[in-house]
Formats: C-alpha cells, sequence, structure tokens
C-alpha cells in the first residue's frame, strides 16, 4: 500500500476547503455590495 | 378617504354564506375549565373581535377554531368551499383543511427562515403561489423589504411581529375564495403605523368576503369588528355589536392557486432550516465520530482470538455491535427539528397548518435519512477496515442493508422524542428512558452484520439469517414508530 | 477601502492558483522518500498538512484577540476579527482535522491517538470554531450574543492547557499509544522536501493573507448595512 490514493483524498479535501472558503467570500462580498448600492440609492431617492 | 360605516349586518349576516361552525366546545387547560358549551359561528365577510381579561379564554377560542386544542365534547368544522369539513372533534378526529391565515400571540416563527420565505411559506401551504414581485411590493407596503433576505432572527420584535401578523394575513389575501383569518393579539408589539395598516387591511379582507377573527384587547382592532364576543368571568360569551370602523386598504390581486402538498411544504421547510443551520447533522454526527474513535482505540486493545470458531462468533458480534453503534447513536440523538418547532411555538403554526397528519410529517421531518448510510461505512473502514479481504468485501457490498434499517430506527426515535416534547416541560423529561425499546431492532442489525461477517449474505427469510434479522430490526422500529404517531393523537 | 479589497482578491487568486499548482506538484512530482514508511507516498500530505496546523495555530491566536478585545473594550473592529478569524479557523482546522488522521491511519495504522496533544487540541479547537461559526449564523446578532460568543472564544483559548494536561495523563495510562512526531520530522529531511515544505508554507501565507483582508472586509460591509437597515426599520411605513 503506497498511500497515495490517501493522498488524493487529503489534497481534494484541503483544495476543496480552501477554494469553497474563497468562493463564499467573493459571493458574500458582491451581495453585500449589491444590496448596500441598492439600499444607498432607495434611500437617496426618497431624500429627493 | 372618508371612514366606512358598516350598516347593521343583520340581515346580511343572516343570508351570508357560513365559512366556520363550533358547536358545544368543551375545552380544559389542565385542570381548569376554559371554554364551556360554546357556540360560535363565523360568515362571510365578518370580522369578530374576541376580547376579555387574561386568561378569559380568547387565545383557547381562537386555537381551538384551528384545531389546536383537544376537546372534551363539540367539533369546529369549516365550509369554505361548500362542503362543510371537520376540524377537530372530540373523538381526536382531525381533518385536513384548505388553508388559512393563522397567527400566535408568539410569532409562530422558527428564526432560520428569512422574511420572504416565511410569507413564501404561509402562501404555499394554502396552495397559492405569488410571484416574487408581488411578495416585494406587499413587503413593501409593511416596511420589510430591505429585511426580506434576512433570517427572522436578526430582526427587532417589531418587525417580526409585523412578519407574524403578515404571514397570517397573506393567504387570504392572495386568494379569491373566500377564507378564514385567525390572528391572536396581532397588534401587540406594532408600531403605530403598522397598525394603521393591520387595520385597512381587516377591512379589505373582509370586503373580499373573508372571515377574521380577532384576539384582542387593543381599542382600534375592537373598533374596526363588525361583532364583538365577550368573555366573562363564569366562562360565557355575550355577543354585541361592533362599530365596523376602518379605512380600507388596496390589496394585491389574488394569485394562482395549486394543490399543495402539505407534506412535501413541511419537509422542505424542515430541508431548509438544516441546510442553512446544519446542528441537527453536527448534533448527530458529532457523538457518532466520538464513538467510532473510541471503538477503534478499544478494538485495538481487545485481542480477539481466533482460534476456535466460538470465538470467532464472540468476536464478529462484538465487532459488528461496535460498528453499528455509532450510526445507531446517529438514529437516536433527539432531533433539532424539535428544538426548531418549540421556538416561539412554530411547531404549533405548522401543527394547524398540516392538520391531521402532522405528528407522523414531524417524525419523518425530524429522522435522519442522509447520515446512517456513509456513517455506517466510515464506522466500518475506521473499526473493522483491517480485517480480512472476502469478509471485508462481502460487507461492503451489504452493509446498506442494515443502515436502511437504521433509518427507520431514527424515525421511530423521532417520533418517540416529539411525544416527549409534548410535556409542558418536556425539557425536565427523561425522554431517554422511551428510546430503550429501540436496543432490540440494534440488536437485530448486530446478529445480521455479524452473520454477514461469518457467512455471507444469503436472502432467506427463516430465522438467523441476515435478511430476516434485518426485516425484523425494521419492522420493530416501524412499529413503535406507529405507536408513538398515533396514540397521543388524544 | 476598494484597493483594501483589490489587493485581497490578487492575494486570494494567486495564493489559490499557485497552492493548486503547489498540489499538484507535491502529488505528482515531488520527491519519493526512502524506505522506512508503511505508505511512503501518503507523506506528500505533509506539504499542506503542516501549513495548514499552522495557519489554524494563527487562526486561534486572532480569534483570541478578537475575543479580548470584544469582551473587555466591546470593540467593532475586535468583532469583526472575531469572525474572519472563527471561520478560517474552521477551515483550516477542518483541513489538518481530516489530513491528519487520513494520513495516520494509512502510515500508522491509527486514526486517532487521544493521547497526541497536538492532534486533540487541533480537535477541540476546531469543534469550537464550527460552534461559533454556527452560532453567529444562527442567533441575532446583538451585544448579549457576543459576549457570550466572546467568552465562549476565551473557553476555547483555556482548552489548550486542559487538553495538554489530559493527553498528557492519557498517555501516561496508555504508553503504547503513540503517534511519532514524524509528521513533522525535520530530522534527516530531504533538501528538495524542505524547500517543498517551505515554498508551500509560503504560498498558503499569501493566501491566508488573502483571505485575512477579504473576510475583514466583508464583515466590515455586513456591519455597515445593519447600520443602514437599522435606519431603515425606524422609517415609517
Amino acid at each position: 500500500m503506497t498511500g497515495i490514493m490517501e493522498a488524493y483524498v487529503a489534497y481534494s479535501i484541503m483544495l476543496g476547503l480552501l477554494f469553497y472558503h474563497a468562493k463564499t467570500l467573493f459571493s458574500e462580498i458582491k451581495s453585500l455590495e449589491l444590496e448596500l448600492e441598492e439600499l444607498d440609492s432607495s434611500s437617496s431617492k426618497e431624500e429627493d | 378617504m372618508e371612514l366606512l360605516k358598516r350598516a347593521s349586518l343583520v340581515g346580511v349576516v343572516m343570508s351570508a354564506r357560513r365559512l366556520l361552525s363550533a358547536r358545544g366546545l368543551n375545552v380544559s387547560r389542565g385542570t381548569r375549565i376554559v371554554l364551556s358549551g360554546i357556540d360560535f359561528n363565523l360568515v362571510e365577510g365578518e370580522i369578530v373581535a374576541l376580547i376579555g381579561e387574561n386568561g378569559s379564554g380568547k387565545s383557547t377560542l381562537l386555537e381551538t377554531l384551528a384545531g389546536l386544542h383537544p376537546m372534551s365534547s363539540g367539533y369546529v368544522k369549516r365550509h369554505d368551499l361548500g362542503e362543510p369539513k371537520l376540524i377537530r372533534d372530540s373523538e381526536g378526529s382531525r381533518g385536513n383543511i384548505a388553508g388559512f391565515g393563522l397567527t400566535l400571540q408568539s410569532d409562530g416563527i422558527c428564526g432560520e427562515e428569512t422574511v420572504k420565505e416565511r410569507i413564501d411559506s404561509a402562501l404555499k401551504i394554502s396552495g397559492v403561489i405569488a410571484s416574487d414581485d408581488d411578495i416585494e411590493s406587499i413587503l413593501s407596503q409593511w416596511g420589510l423589504e430591505h429585511r426580506a433576505k434576512d433570517n427572522v432572527s436578526q430582526l427587532s420584535d417589531g418587525l417580526r411581529r409585523r412578519v407574524a401578523v403578515l404571514a397570517g394575513l397573506m393567504p387570504a389575501a392572495m386568494q379569491s375564495e373566500p377564507t378564514v383569518v385567525l390572528l391572536d393579539e396581532p397588534s401587540e408589539g406594532l408600531d403605530k403605523a403598522s397598525r394603521d395598516l393591520l387595520a385597512t387591511w381587516l377591512r379589505a379582507l373582509s370586503l373580499r368576503g373573508n372571515s377574521i377573527v380577532i384576539a384582542t384587547h387593543d381599542s382600534q382592532m375592537i373598533s374596526v369588528a363588525d361583532r364583538l364576543l365577550s368573555f366573562d368571568s363564569n366562562g360565557s360569551l355575550n355577543s354585541s355589536q361592533g362599530e365596523s370602523l376602518g379605512e380600507i386598504s388596496i390589496l394585491p390581486s389574488p394569485a394562482k392557486k395549486f394543490d399543495a402538498s402539505r407534506f412535501f411544504e413541511f419537509i422542505n421547510w424542515s430541508w431548509r432550516m438544516e441546510k442553512r443551520n446544519p446542528i441537527d447533522t453536527v448534533g448527530r454526527a458529532t457523538p457518532a465520530l466520538v464513538a467510532m474513535l473510541l471503538a477503534f482505540t478499544l478494538v485495538g486493545q481487545i485481542d480477539i482470538p481466533q482460534t476456535s470458531s466460538l470465538s470467532t462468533h464472540v468476536g464478529n458480534d462484538l465487532i459488528a455491535g461496535l460498528v453499528l453503534a455509532p450510526a445507531f447513536i446517529t438514529a437516536i440523538v433527539a432531533p433539532a427539528l424539535i428544538k426548531r418547532l418549540a421556538e416561539e411555538r412554530a411547531g404549533d403554526w405548522w401543527r394547524a397548518m398540516t392538520g391531521a397528519n402532522s405528528r407522523a410529517m414531524f417524525s419523518i421531518g425530524g429522522a435522519s435519512f442522509i447520515l446512517p448510510i456513509p456513517i455506517m461505512y466510515l464506522s466500518w473502514f475506521v473499526i473493522a477496515g483491517d480485517i480480512d479481504s472476502s469478509t471485508n468485501d462481502e460487507v461492503l457490498k451489504w452493509l446498506w442493508l442494515p443502515a436502511l434499517s437504521v433509518i427507520d430506527i431514527s424515525a421511530a426515535a423521532a417520533a418517540l422524542h416529539l411525544m416527549v416534547s409534548d410535556l409542558n416541560r418536556s425539557s425536565a423529561a427523561a425522554g431517554s428512558l422511551l428510546l430503550l425499546v429501540l436496543i432490540w431492532p440494534f440488536l437485530e442489525l448486530t446478529s445480521a452484520l455479524s452473520t454477514i461477517m461469518e457467512s455471507g449474505m444469503t436472502f432467506e427469510l427463516s430465522i438467523g439469517e441476515p435478511l430476516s434479522d434485518i426485516l425484523i430490526s425494521s419492522f420493530s422500529a416501524i412499529l413503535v414508530w406507529g405507536v408513538a404517531v398515533i396514540i397521543p393523537e388524544d | 477601502m476598494g484597493s483594501r479589497e483589490s489587493l485581497g482578491t490578487i492575494l486570494t487568486i494567486s495564493g489559490l492558483s499557485i497552492a493548486s499548482m503547489t498540489a499538484l506538484y507535491a502529488l505528482f512530482e515531488a520527491p519519493s522518500v526512502s524506505g522506512g514508511w508503511e505508505a511512503p507516498e501518503a507523506y506528500r500530505i505533509l506539504y499542506f498538512h503542516a501549513p495548514f496546523a499552522w495557519l489554524s495555530f494563527i487562526s486561534f491566536t486572532l480569534l483570541f484577540i478578537g475575543s479580548i478585545m470584544w469582551y473587555t473594550k466591546r470593540s467593532e473592529k475586535g468583532w469583526i476579527w472575531f469572525q474572519t478569524a472563527s471561520d478560517l479557523g474552521l477551515i483550516f482546522g477542518l483541513g489538518v482535522i481530516t489530513s491528519g488522521p487520513i494520513w495516520g491511519s494509512v502510515e500508522w495504522g491509527t486514526p486517532w491517538d487521544w493521547g497526541d496533544l497536538r492532534l486533540n487540541t487541533f480537535g477541540l479547537l476546531t469543534a469550537v470554531a464550527m460552534f461559533l461559526v454556527l452560532s453567529r449564523r444562527s442567533q441575532p446578532d446583538t451585544s448579549a450574543t457576543r459576549d457570550t460568543l466572546s467568552s465562549v472564544g476565551l473557553f476555547g483559548f483555556a482548552l489548550v492547557p486542559i487538553s495538554a494536561l489530559a493527553t498528557t495523563w492519557y498517555q501516561k495510562r496508555h504508553p503504547e499509544v503513540l503517534i511519532t512526531g514524524s509528521e513533522d520530522g525535520s530530522a534527516g529531511m530531504d533538501d528538495e522536501i524542505r524547500i517543498v515544505l517551505i515554498l508551500s508554507f509560503l504560498i498558503l501565507n499569501i493566501l491566508f493573507a488573502g483571505f485575512v483582508i477579504l473576510s475583514n472586509h466583508r464583515y466590515l460591509l455586513a456591519s455597515k448595512l445593519e447600520i443602514l437597515k437599522s435606519e431603515l426599520d425606524e422609517g415609517l411605513i
């Protein structure tokens, strides 16, 4: 038994965690910025 | 807009269609008789206010009309869509009603839901599909648009109350057929603007033929009502004319209706809550993984002699038991669903909406479907992974069969936990004592796995064969489930 | 702030790409080890496992600092660090406690050693991080909640010496159960292996920095959004 399969599994998990977190960060930031923009523009419309 | 004052409704009431009727209601809460021989009728387009002191029975009557309380005599029936349909009677029979609006005194919402989802759930379980635009514009009318995607738990009390009230109003607001709306102290916790809006919505809904019952002590809500029912201290109801005041709001146009599967909507809701906050998965997997690792440690330290066939059998039994224990633990842990349903009496709201088969639905929603199979296989790898390869292959091929039976055990455990959760002080109850009955299915599965390890899988049904052991285990679990689901319904 | 977000993005994207290449290199190009190993190819897990362990240690340290900043001064900045650190502690901690046992089971025949200080401490801290991440998402964001969660963060800090005591005692009782320290045993390490390991550390640290910048930015945005929404809550219907 060389353990290479186990190495593949371990790397998949570790890389997977990194990609998952990066994806979460990017999508969260995007949606927060969008929501901020929407709210900012709708509240400035009310002030006009 | 001018204030509209309705003319006397007497003539109108006599010819208007009845939407709800209750006869001879006798309802006790604990040892106290709260409702005694109450008759109640609700006609189309009527707004009835239930008034009285705290504890006089307003909430009890309202909740009984929703089918939430057992009664020692009497019945509650709905008459929408023409046909009389039983909601609940003194024999414990419950009906499935088409969907109506309900707002309890607690908000009845699990915090994990977003505002928009909450409105959506209330509509879908009533068989209404509203477009996103419609929902957004209504949320905007109620000052909730900016919170549409936020979890209800993140809202202030006042906003949360708005969501709860709106969820009670929406089913009626979005369908063309008149229905019943039951609201318990809806204005409590609302700011003035929301109370005014609520009053205009109530008048608008009644104009469309919907019947509304409000339990309230708020004078503004009382002034909106067409009829007042006051509870006096000896439990009887006195009827009087209401003022029928209030402006009329513009309601959204009715949306499409569909044949809702309450079971599907509930399971959908339960699954969404778990995806957002996976405490059920974590709560089940953590003790299972710990048990697995502990078992592994023990197996390493036990010297299982392989010499005589008896020792091998004992060894196989031990290993089978250790392999199955983590999955068993996964199955018997109390479902997170129970805590979700306990939050703000969300369970009562769902019970009212799901009708006759609530408990069965809840127990299936609370069972663990996804975890048993992977936990079982992981368990095998960790604890028995270095067993000889022919046994290993045979077990790997058939391990999913006992794992399926573990799913049945988990449904039974969920039903038992639900049964205990009905107690007033359920958190003080030693519910785990009831779970002991599930040890026998576990032992049957241990025999089955042990036999598979020793002599491979067979499909004969005689006693002692793995397939019959597995079937006995499943059958016992289903029996326990059935009893735990059926008995507590009165 | 725009420039900080850009920096975070650059560090994250480049960090991820180079880390992926490093992973491929580690799996296919890095040298094989000489004899004496049960599962010689599994050693390659080391190239990520060790930096992950280091970075989860950093995350837990940041978590404790954030906890103290909130607990003592109710600092909003401290809360942002707390959130970032608990997220990263969970991610890197999960990486450690999955890759470690996978390697351990195939190399030393044991996925877990209740006597191993590092493994158990990482396990406990990852569990605490998971609790904090799940709780932050499910609980209303009030001062009271933050107080409770930051005290749990400090509890995690106290777990370290407790788990040191517990595992030491367990080792005394079960002396035959021992994972040798070869997972970071630098004695007799090939030069090339050491170089790859150092490069891997570097690149994952860069990625970590990118994560920290982006995550802090995210939680700052969330805080601004919540303030704006609270103002709208006050508004009339």
